[in-house]
């Protein structure tokens, strides 16, 4: 009988234990909803500004981390210049890493809605942020008077910020791809470093003639795994005026001849004349210590790689060209965009709403102040910490507006890269086209294709695309 | 008797228990047993947050579907999907490459390296501490080490076997090479705690076995057969059950070595089911993979319980 009672006992303990985790999961539930009650002290949606003198506490994350000791100084300045417009507001900055830089984590805070309550994302995570249910629709907060330019900013940015009719974002980043080439290794293989090539024969010719350098020396790199292979394969299908998915979106468009020249051109690159070294690049961050260290004579990415091999790879700025992405014969037709913002989790007051706003507007919008402040980030920078200012971004107004006049005549005095070696990308503006539904994983489909092209002397490209086209039909017709 | 639980006599002659004094025998075996009890509290606790509680919520997952924040039921939905993907077929066929070329080696290569060190009478805290290294080293920074030898262009392997006149290889830059460069990794990374635990249990063996195998002729190879082996099956039979848990398991050296290819040649059923949940963002059919993977090697551990009870038996 003694065994009996410790039986009902661990029992006992057992369903308690299991009904612990259950009330512990209700309780989160109840306390995220009692948040959302409101009184007339939190202010009312009525698209005007935070009154100045409402008090307010808002979290935010993004904030610069531990290493980034000339951003955290500049942040921290920011945070103090915010303090004297709206003295009643206090801004808790988490910091940047982790959140924002780490995909599993950024989905586990998702899933857990243990997100801050502005919280920064990709413009490619638009269907998970508003799949988790836990945003705000700011449609009726957002306008020229809360943020000045709002009606400039261009519209293959407001439509990343939107769904179905509804804002739910505010952008700090917007780019487009090119292709960026080092200077260095163009002059050793006798290439012009002012004249990038601008069509695909060209760059299939060049990087020949750079791989032919020897030394390890690639003349070109592509992506071919970890979802960045499709990727890749969606910008160069772009520039050739494919497109990966029809237009409303149900079927895949890439089986064509473009697609297949891609794909022909990366396997002859790599099997024909070695224009692609026999490493493969399957992640990420794999492309770039090659490219710092010129090893890689170009390579197709946004503006912010040149920041990236400056400011964490420590690379001398003056090696890097970039130039518009190729095209077919000419210009290319299309260049792929994406991009950063901010999403606002719910529950919030509207004057939590109108802070947030605030903040973002003053921190990331506005020309000559936050991440605009390039005189002062200049001034922060040392030869040990180098800062990278003046890639050529595109930025998120339209190029006439005032904004981007002043933020290009602010460049001119503060920049301390040499952006007049990006001039043939700033000056020949490609149409931007946006990531197709359910984007990575269609990259991950097209991977396979693109591994294939530069892995295997035997590979067929009309098969390859075959393939995909039946795997990425079947995608979105789950979707 | 002590923990009788006081019963009451119905009108239609039956008994059913009072509840008072039942309760009064739980407190009194709760009271005697206080200490442990808490104890087990503690990890009972920890087991239905961490354990139990995942587990059931991520089966109720595999049965739902989530769109703009509403959850609805679609029934077998999510299975249907992810059975219908080409790439789940690929990756059981990778995975189960993978078990089998790591049993064969992976299996295989510790035991023998056990073997050799035990036979070693000087030296032998040493060679221990030698093939244990590997896994001292962090894993995600001992797996890239092979990215560098296996570099298809500059690596070391590729320079070794230059020099011994030998052909190149793709390594992990090949489809048909890739897997077995897989196991060589995970192999080396794995090997020392494996080695240790067949080393443990080779020093088990009675002396005088091997003394009367010699006495009656044998070899050192009918040794291995006749000695060795009976008096590790065990041991044996247990580690190839683990080899064969962990290795439908890998992950960590595709994810940092291949990213799934080349090709899709070396994604896994668990590097699938991660791409599902953190790249597609399609938590619930990840879920369902989940429910997949947990059902199969369910089955695995049935058969070697029901392998290890007939042996018993025997």
């Amino acid at each position: 009988m003694k065994h009996n009672a410790s039986r009902m006992m661990v029992a006992l303990v057992t369903a308690a234990g299991i009904a612990m985790a259950g009330a512990a999961c209700s309780s989160s539930h109840s306390s995220s909803k009692s948040s959302t009650g409101t009184n007339s002290a939190d202010g009312v949606a009525d698209g005007k500004p935070l009154d100045p003198n409402a008090t307010v506490t808002i979290t935010i994350d993004g904030a610069p981390g531990a290493d980034q000791a000339a951003n955290k100084a500049s942040y921290a300045d920011d945070l103090q210049a915010f303090k004297i417009l709206y003295p009643n507001v206090t801004v808790n900055a988490k910091p940047y890493v982790g959140q924002v830089e780490d995909p599993p984590q950024f989905t586990a805070s998702l899933k857990a809605k243990n997100e801050t309550e502005a919280f920064h994302a990709y413009f490619t995570d638009k269907n998970q942020v508003l799949d988790s249910g836990d945003v705000t629709d700011i449609s009726s907060y957002v306008n020229d008077q809360t943020v000045p330019g709002w009606s400039q900013l261009l519209p293959g940015v407001k439509q990343n910020l939107q769904d179905s009719g509804k804002t739910y974002s505010l952008p700090i980043n917007y780019y487009t791809e090119g292709l960026i080439y080092n200077r260095d290794l163009f002059t050793k293989a006798g290439l012009d470093p002012n004249k990038p090539p601008t069509t695909w024969d060209e760059v299939e010719a060049d990087a020949a003639k750079i791989s032919a350098l020897g030394g390890g020396v690639t003349g070109y790199e592509d992506y071919s795994g970890g979802n960045t292979g499709g990727w890749h394969f969606a910008g160069e299908l772009d520039s050739l005026g494919g497109q990966m998915v029809n237009s409303d979106g149900t079927k895949a468009a890439f089986n064509t001849d473009q697609g297949k020249q891609v794909l022909q051109r990366l396997h002859d690159m790599r099997f024909k004349d070695g224009g692609i070294g026999p490493t493969p690049v399957t992640q990420w961050a794999d492309a770039f210590p090659p490219l710092a260290t010129s090893k890689v004579g170009m390579f197709l990415g946004a503006p912010d790689v040149i920041q990236h091999l400056v400011e964490v790879l420590g690379a001398d700025p003056k090696l890097y060209g970039m130039g518009p992405i190729p095209g077919s014969t000419g210009p290319a037709t299309g260049t792929l965009a994406g991009g950063d913002l901010y999403y606002f989790k719910k529950g919030l007051t509207p004057n939590q709403i109108k802070a947030e706003i605030a903040w973002i507007d003053f921190e990331y919008l506005t020309p000559g102040k936050g991440q605009f402040d390039f005189a002062r980030s200049k001034a922060l920078a040392t030869s040990d910490k180098p800062v990278a200012i003046g890639i050529p971004q595109k930025f998120f107004w339209n190029p006439t507006s005032p904004q981007m006049t002043q933020v290009q005549s602010d460049l001119k005095t503060s920049a301390t890269l040499p952006i007049d070696q990006y001039a043939d990308f700033v000056n020949n503006p490609i149409a931007p086209v946006l990531e197709p539904p359910a984007a990575q994983q269609l990259y991950k489909v097209l991977d396979t294709a693109m591994s294939a092209a530069m892995t295997n002397a035997n590979a067929d490209p009309a098969k390859l695309l075959s393939t995909a086209e039946s795997q990425v039909n079947q995608i979105l017709a789950n979707q | 008797m002590a923990y009788a639980l006081a019963t009451e006599r119905l009108h239609d002659g039956t008994e059913r228990s009072t509840g008072r004094s039942s309760w009064k025998a739980l407190r009194r075996a709760a009271g005697r047993n206080l200490r442990a009890h808490a104890f087990l509290f503690g990890a009972l606790v920890c087991f239905a947050l961490f354990t139990w509680y995942p587990m059931v919520r991520e089966i109720i997952m595999s049965f739902q579907r989530v769109h703009r924040g509403q959850t609805t039921w679609v029934g077998l939905g999510n299975y249907r999907q992810i059975t219908a993907d080409p790439e789940f077929w690929q990756a059981w066929r990778n995975t189960a490459e993978f078990t089998a070329l790591a049993l064969v080696f992976g299996f295989a290569a510790p035991f023998c390296v056990a073997i050799v060190v035990n036979e070693f009478r000087h030296a032998q805290g040493y060679l221990r501490i030698l093939v244990y290294l590997p896994v001292m080293l962090p894993p995600v920074a001992g797996i890239l080490l092979f990215k560098y030898f296996m570099d298809p262009g500059f690596g070391l392997f590729n320079q070794a076997l230059h020099f011994l006149h030998l052909p190149r290889s793709q390594w992990l830059a090949s489809k048909s090479s890739s897997m077995p460069s897989l196991v060589v990794v995970s192999t080396w990374s794995n090997m020392g705690t494996a080695t240790l635990v067949y080393l443990a249990a080779l020093q088990g063996i009675p002396g005088d076995l091997y003394e009367a195998a010699e006495l009656d002729g044998c070899n050192v190879l009918q040794r291995i057969r006749h000695v060795t082996i009976p008096q590790t099956r065990l041991i044996l039979s247990l580690m190839a059950m683990l080899q064969i848990v962990a290795t439908m398991q890998m992950f960590t050296e595709a994810f940092v070595l291949t990213g799934g290819g080349p090709e899709g040649s070396t994604t896994t059923v668990v590097y699938l089911l991660y791409n599902y949940a953190f790249s597609y963002n399609k938590f619930n059919t990840a879920a369902a993979l989940g429910v997949i993977m947990l059902l199969v090697l369910a089955c695995f551990s049935a058969i070697y319980i029901v392998l290890e009870r007939r042996g018993s038996e025997d």
